[in-house]
């Protein structure tokens, strides 16, 4: 991407047709755009023309995603975790910790969107949110907060609770 | 069943599979746990990031150090799977009891009042026992220090199931503790250590039961031509030793020595040798042509004499 493609913006179209104006170099997390510009030859153009549509993301949510592509835009490119160790939950940044105190179906949307855009950042600290709000909790204080539905048998609930004493000390 | 009510109108469902399994990647091992308790799609969701079989165990320098568990099903699907890493040890006790949980282990008391080496070893005999049904390949890597090996008897019963490798650097160790003769070991270094395990678990993994003679065919002579040409083998001094490494408690096989070129090859230099083994009885032929080894649970070491 050259300088001047880095500084032109790009027109993003959510679901509910509210157009926003994105920084090339801040909408360059999106790995999804990034291949859509490449593919359709427009990274280097000076005007992309229409807006590229985000159909599966609303606009309250396309806001805060480009709001935390904003603030994250120039971080460091993180290293490939690809080694795939069990990740920590506790890194998150204090800025993120804020900006994903959101109610749950808001977390759930930015997964989906963070997912759909193809944003590694947001993705991981997203769900690391949800993994953290589990953290602690026990089945039942995990089934009510995500509206999981007990389907074992008594006997197998009891069975369960006796292999897993280990959990509780 | 009860229903509940419910704070949230979204549900764990409500994000695709994939996603759930992002997040459930996140998850530390007692939250998994947890989690999987929660329902029987929680439990078929989570087991899926869980204990699938172990690919390796990887032990640290100290107790306090790392215990990694690397799960996979199969030797080409690990880098799929996630390592579980435990930096403390009662974090490492936190899986024991969970799979003493699952498979009524008997290690508890071990784990929780063993020496390092103790617990490490108690480790390995629980990995290797309890899931060689399920491994495809396993190897265990020891790092840095070699006091895990010395408790360890491999109990390993399937051989066909098993690889292993050490990757052992600490010659000294083994040197001042007697669990090698070490003395001449200084010209074999990491690699022709390594080359030669790999020798010896390709024996292990050729022996398919009861009485089993093994034959210079039986060996991949590319392997041996390779780590022979390792070893210096006019740089030796009075004795030197091939370490061949068995991992199984079978009685009784047969290893004809005069039926393996490239220990024939040393032969004819150097006109004998003898076997030694820690824990191991052996008889050993008039002329010493063939070595019988009656039992073994630990290495065996054929050990070659100048004159």
């Amino acid at each position: 991407m050259t300088d001047a493609a880095q500084e032109r913006s790009i027109k993003l179209l959510s679901s509910d047709n509210e157009t926003f104006q994105v920084p090339r170099n801040v909408i360059r997390l999106s790995n999804t755009i990034n291949t859509l510009l490449q593919d359709l030859g427009l990274d280097d153009e000076e005007d992309a023309g229409d807006a590229i549509p985000v159909q599966n993301v609303t606009s309250t949510i396309l806001k805060k995603v480009i709001a935390w592509c904003q603030h994250h835009h120039e971080d460091p490119v993180a290293a490939d975790d690809s080694d795939s160790r069990e990740k920590r939950t506790d890194d998150i940044s204090s800025w993120d910790v804020e900006f994903l105190k959101v109610d749950q179906g808001t977390l759930f949307e930015l997964i989906l969107a963070a997912n759909y855009l193809d944003i590694k950042g947001l993705l991981d600290v997203s769900c690391k949110t949800v993994a953290n709000m589990i953290k602690g909790k026990s089945p039942e204080e995990i089934r009510r907060t995500f509206n999981i539905k007990n389907d074992f048998t008594p006997e197998e609930e009891e069975q369960i609770r006796k292999e897993n004493a280990w959990c509780e000390d | 069943m009860d229903e509940y009510i419910y704070p949230y109108n979204t549900s764990w469902f409500d994000l695709p599979l994939e996603m759930r399994e992002h997040v459930i990647k996140q998850m530390d091992f007692r939250t998994r746990c947890r989690f999987s308790d929660c329902s029987t799609i929680c439990e078929s969701e989570a087991i899926q990031e869980r204990l699938f079989s172990i690919w390796s165990i990887e032990f640290d320098e100290s107790v306090d150090g790392v215990l990694e568990i690397q799960v996979a099903e199969s030797f080409d699907d690990r880098e799929r799977f996630p390592t579980f890493k435990f930096e403390k040890l009662d974090e490492h006790r936190t899986i024991v009891k969970y799979l003493e949980n699952i498979w009524n282990n008997e290690f508890s008391t071990t784990i929780a009042n063993g020496s390092p080496t103790q617990v490490r070893a108690k480790y390995a005999n629980y990995f290797f026992g309890k899931f060689q049904d399920s491994i495809d390949y396993c190897t265990v890597v020891d790092r840095h220090e070699v006091t895990t090996l010395e408790g360890i008897k491999f109990p390993f019963l399937n051989l066909d199931q098993f690889i292993c490798s050490f990757d052992i650097k600490n010659w000294e160790y083994f040197h001042q503790n007697g669990i090698f003769e070490l003395e001449e070991m200084r010209y074999i270094d990491y690699l022709e250590l390594s080359a030669s395990m790999r020798i010896a678990f390709d024996f292990a993994l050729k022996y398919k039961g009861g009485f089993a003679e093994f034959h210079c065919e039986d060996f991949d002579q590319q392997i041996i031509d390779d780590y022979l040409s390792r070893v210096k083998i006019e740089g030796m001094h009075e004795e030197s030793m091939i370490t061949v490494s068995f991992a199984s408690r079978r009685l009784g096989f047969t290893i004809d020595v005069q039926k393996l070129a490239p220990i024939k090859t040393w032969q004819e230099k150097h006109h004998c040798y003898s076997a030694i083994c820690k824990n191991v009885v052996i008889e050993t032929e008039s002329g010493g042509q063939k070595i019988h080894i009656i039992y073994y649970d630990t290495f065996i070491q054929l050990k070659i004499k100048k004159d």
